[in-house]
């Protein structure tokens, strides 16, 4: 007997016995149990036999309903199960039988390549980067990536959402280690190995264990070529121009970001690179400068100034809080910061509380005890009266310990409730600002119609107007609502810092400012 | 423990031992001594389930019901073997609710085993990584259309499914034109473009089936896609894994019969034929092996495009290196629906005035003959 015909005999008897019902089952149904048990047991199939057997003893008169109803089941249970993975064996079996080998229409993997790379830099164009790399036997190596979002202020260290890579990267770890392709597609010219995303399969970031095969030098005249070479950049008329053996080199804005920092302080007009180069048609890119590589192309911070250069020429309290401004950044002591600040955080004037609260916040600490103050001025009858920027001062102050209330937020309006003046765009920051926070609903549509007034080329009014606008950028990118941004690039509010930089005293502007981290070199350095 | 739930427990332990009772008490007469008195008694016995919230059992005994109605009005279609595994379902979860009652669950533990009557959708903490797996449209009796994507969550490691419905009054009822609207009034994005990238949701609600509720606060935003790897966890090397993973559904008898995901990169696919009689349109395919399969599709009237598409499988401009399908045993042959064509390298796929590059083409939706590899 075959385990199919047996499953079917099991069936079988189950139907007798339902049909029949338990108070009365067939008389001939326990001995037929019992062949079906032998049976099962000959093929193996020993918990069958078992739950046969338990039912063909409950079907005796010492037994009632309740047991033979469970041994039923169980073997119910038994079959049932048996008999769907039985059919499941003979259909793999049948599969088989029916089997024609390996066929040859198989679908097969595009064909890829296995190594390891060292990156020499990344280029950008359009939205797109391009990372060169070099292979184990000196080759040139590019792979190409356009990833979901990009900011192109912090293209080194912010994540970017790489296609290339499946997943949230620092392009800064990218140039930092070393990559393995595994199976990846690309192609191959003359000059070099172009891949780009896959679907199959990843590059894999590792840290770098082994040095990297020599780079030679950009032969000249080169047009399609990665090599060593000199950059001379100097400062024109219209900024930057750089060249290397005669050809052009493109000088992004990172790159002159870079190059006015380190001219701001020496003054001259002129700066000679010696790095990496890759020669585009009738242009030149640089990648990287010096050994270890840095990235000024790629990274707004590749050039800082000593903290010493900002803490020497102020006056003590605001070299203070210069300080806990870049207290975060350099990684300093928070306790030790905090009872340094103490005395600034007593002072009576409202303006230079106001400085010390931004410090505070910057080093996260709770807001001290100037809410009061700031409440009493809001309180003052000519409060209404007063200019946009000094009672948001007050508000802001205020919303420290307390959120902005339904009241604060009417004086507001009150006070300004003018048509909104289209030039004066720090007063369209602060109202947006407010907007945000104390009128949510209205933020949308405010942003949508003065919001590209904000935009990358104004010309910022006042060191104070910097913070201010930066304050909502900030509201607004930490936001999780789909606000329309702001448009405000970090890189422009630095560069317009930093042209600010001889007339201005120092900390506010870097207190305003995300940048200030692009700036400023860890204590000592 | 509140009142409301104490009831309810309270209800279900009654509700357990008058099932019981029944089911011995049908069992004890036998099938040909069944009265059209038991009819009445099924149905008490249901309203009996759906008042202890026991909604699976509910529908059991309606089932059972109708069966039994079968059985005594001597209808051909009445088949015992069906009968007595109905009965013996019913019976397993009766006793596996009262285990669990036992060992002190409250009735929203039970949700497993009873069911629920409608769906409850539970906040997910964290952002909820989706990638599309699947999109499929459909047309109910009840006049809605709807297009359901499946993606596979690698943050839950389950598949998830989003829907949207739309009754056909006012939508037609074609859902190709409907994967090409807002998802929601939240959500601006189309069920398309779900189902062509790769994502990230915030304030995602899952029901305990993997329901995914994008209304509300929730919104997405695109993250980089994993490109194969989103396909691993129902990647079949060959027919048998296919087969293996119907057999691994089937190890318990309460769990949901549903054809299970299978990935599966076909070597061969052989020519469509078209059965009127059974409104099925199907492919003789071989895998790597050469173990032979099929792939079958109903030729319901939204599902015209899945039949053209079936007949393009064969053809070298649009034939795809793999199928995500759902996965069914008939009785001789091992079948699949497929649902989602897949391609080793980007193929151009055209919409109106537009060239899109995609993996995948989405076989219900979208037209093989707009595809070029």
């Amino acid at each position: 007997m075959s385990a199919t015909t047996l499953l079917a005999d099991v069936r079988g008897a189950l139907r007798v016995l339902w049909v029949g019902g338990l108070q009365r089952p067939d008389p001939t149904l326990p001995s037929e149990l019992a062949d079906l048990a032998i049976a099962a047991r000959a093929l193996g199939l020993d918990g069958l036999g078992e739950a046969l057997t338990t039912l063909q003893v409950s079907l005796g008169p010492e037994h009632d309903a309740i047991e033979r109803f469970a041994a039923q089941r169980a073997l119910w249970v038994r079959s049932s199960l048996l008999a769907e993975q039985l059919r499941l064996h003979l259909l793999g079996a049948s599969l088989h039988e029916e089997a024609e080998g390996t066929v040859a229409e198989a679908p097969v993997l595009p064909p890829g390549r296995d190594t390891e790379l060292w990156p020499l830099g990344i280029e950008v164009r359009d939205g797109q980067l391009q990372l060169h790399c070099l292979d184990p036997a000196g080759g040139w190596v590019t792979l190409e990536d356009r990833p979901l979002a990009l900011d192109p202020d912090d293209l080194a260290n912010e994540p970017i959402t790489s296609r290339l890579f499946q997943g949230e990267v620092c392009l800064g770890d990218v140039l930092d280690g070393q990559i393995e392709l595994v199976r990846h597609p690309g192609v191959a010219t003359a000059a070099r190995w172009v891949g780009g995303p896959a679907f199959h399969t990843r590059p894999r970031l590792r840290s770098a264990s082994t040095a990297a095969p020599a780079l030679p030098a950009l032969p000249p005249g080169a047009r399609l070529a990665v090599g060593t070479g000199i950059v001379t950049c100097r400062r024109g008329p219209d900024g930057w121009v750089a060249s290397s053996g005669g050809v052009p080199v493109a000088v992004s804005p990172l790159l002159a970001f870079d190059l006015d920092k380190r001219t701001r302080l020496d003054g001259t007009d002129t700066v000679r690179i010696e790095g990496v180069l890759v020669a585009r048609g009738d242009r030149r890119v640089l990648l990287s400068e010096g050994e270890p590589p840095v990235f000024p192309t790629l990274d707004p911070a590749t050039t800082r100034w000593p903290l010493s250069r900002w803490t020497t020429p102020l006056p003590p309290d605001e070299a203070a809080q210069l300080g806990a401004m870049a207290w975060p950044v350099i990684g300093g002591d928070r306790s030790a910061l905090a009872a340094a600040l103490a005395p600034a955080a007593t002072s009576a004037d409202l303006a230079t509380r106001w400085a010390a609260q931004w410090a505070g916040r910057a080093i996260g600490l709770p807001p001290p005890d100037r809410n009061p103050g700031a409440r009493a001025w809001l309180g003052r009858e000519d409060a209404g009266s007063a200019e946009a920027v000094e009672l948001l001062r007050a508000l802001w102050l205020h919303e420290q310990h307390e959120p902005v209330g339904a009241t604060l937020a009417g004086l507001l309006r009150e006070a300004r409730d003018a048509p909104l003046d289209d030039d004066d765009w720090v007063e369209i920051a602060l109202r947006a600002w407010l907007t945000m926070r104390a009128d949510p609903d209205n933020a949308v549509p405010f942003l949508a119609a003065h919001g590209e007034r904000l935009g990358p080329g104004r010309v910022l009014p006042d060191a104070e107007g910097l913070l201010w606008v930066h304050h909502a950028w900030h509201v607004v990118a930490s936001g999780k609502a789909e606000l329309p941004p702001l448009a405000l690039p970090r890189l422009a509010a630095a560069r317009a810092a930093l042209s600010a930089l001889p007339s201005l005293d120092g900390w506010r502007w870097a207190a305003a400012c995300d940048a200030l981290r692009w700036l400023l070199s860890p204590a000592g350095a | 423990m509140d009142k409301r739930t104490a009831d309810t427990l309270e209800r279900m332990r009654a509700a357990t031992v008058q099932l019981d009772r029944l089911l011995l008490e049908l069992a004890r007469q036998g099938l040909q001594r069944l009265t059209r008195a038991s009819l009445p008694e099924l149905e008490a016995a249901a309203q009996v389930a759906h008042h202890a919230r026991l909604t699976a059992l509910q529908r059991e005994l309606l089932s059972l019901r109708t069966e039994t109605e079968r059985f005594l009005d001597r209808d051909p279609l009445f088949r015992t073997d069906a009968w007595i595994d109905r009965v013996g379902r019913l019976s397993l979860r009766v006793d596996a609710l009262r285990s669990r009652l036992d060992q002190g669950a409250l009735p929203d533990e039970l949700v497993d085993l009873v069911g629920t009557p409608r769906r409850t959708y539970v906040a997910v903490d964290d952002a909820l990584e989706i990638h599309p797996l699947g999109m499929s449209g459909w047309v109910t009796d009840s006049d809605f259309v709807g297009v359901t994507t499946t993606f596979y969550s690698p943050t839950t490691e389950q598949l998830v499914m989003a829907s949207v419905t739309r009754p056909t009054h006012y939508f037609g009822t074609d859902p190709a034109r409907l994967a090409w609207q807002s998802v929601s009034d939240s959500i601006t994005r189309s069920m398309r473009e779900l189902a062509h990238g790769a994502w990230r949701v915030e304030g995602a609600r899952v029901s305990h089936d993997g329901r995914l509720s994008l209304a509300g606060e929730a919104y997405v935003m695109p993250v980089a896609s994993t490109g194969a790897r989103a396909l691993d966890p129902i990647r079949c090397d060959d027919a048998l894994e296919v087969l293996q993973r119907l057999g691994d559904g089937r190890i318990d008898p309460l769990a949901p019969r549903t054809a299970p995901w299978v990935y599966l990169e076909l070597a061969h696919y052989g020519r469509c034929t078209f059965d009127d009689t059974h409104g099925t349109a199907t492919v003789l395919a071989r895998d790597r092996r050469g173990l032979p399969l099929r792939l079958r599709v109903r030729l319901a009237p939204h599902e015209q495009l899945l039949g053209r598409n079936l007949e393009r499988l064969a053809d070298p401009r649009s034939r795809p290196d793999g199928l995500v399908a759902r996965a069914f045993a008939d009785r001789d042959h091992l079948d699949l629906a497929p649902v989602t064509a897949v391609y080793h390298q980007p193929v151009t796929q055209r919409v109106g005035r537009r060239t899109l590059h995609s993996h995948m083409v989405h076989l219900g939706l979208e037209p093989l003959d707009k595809v070029e590899r």
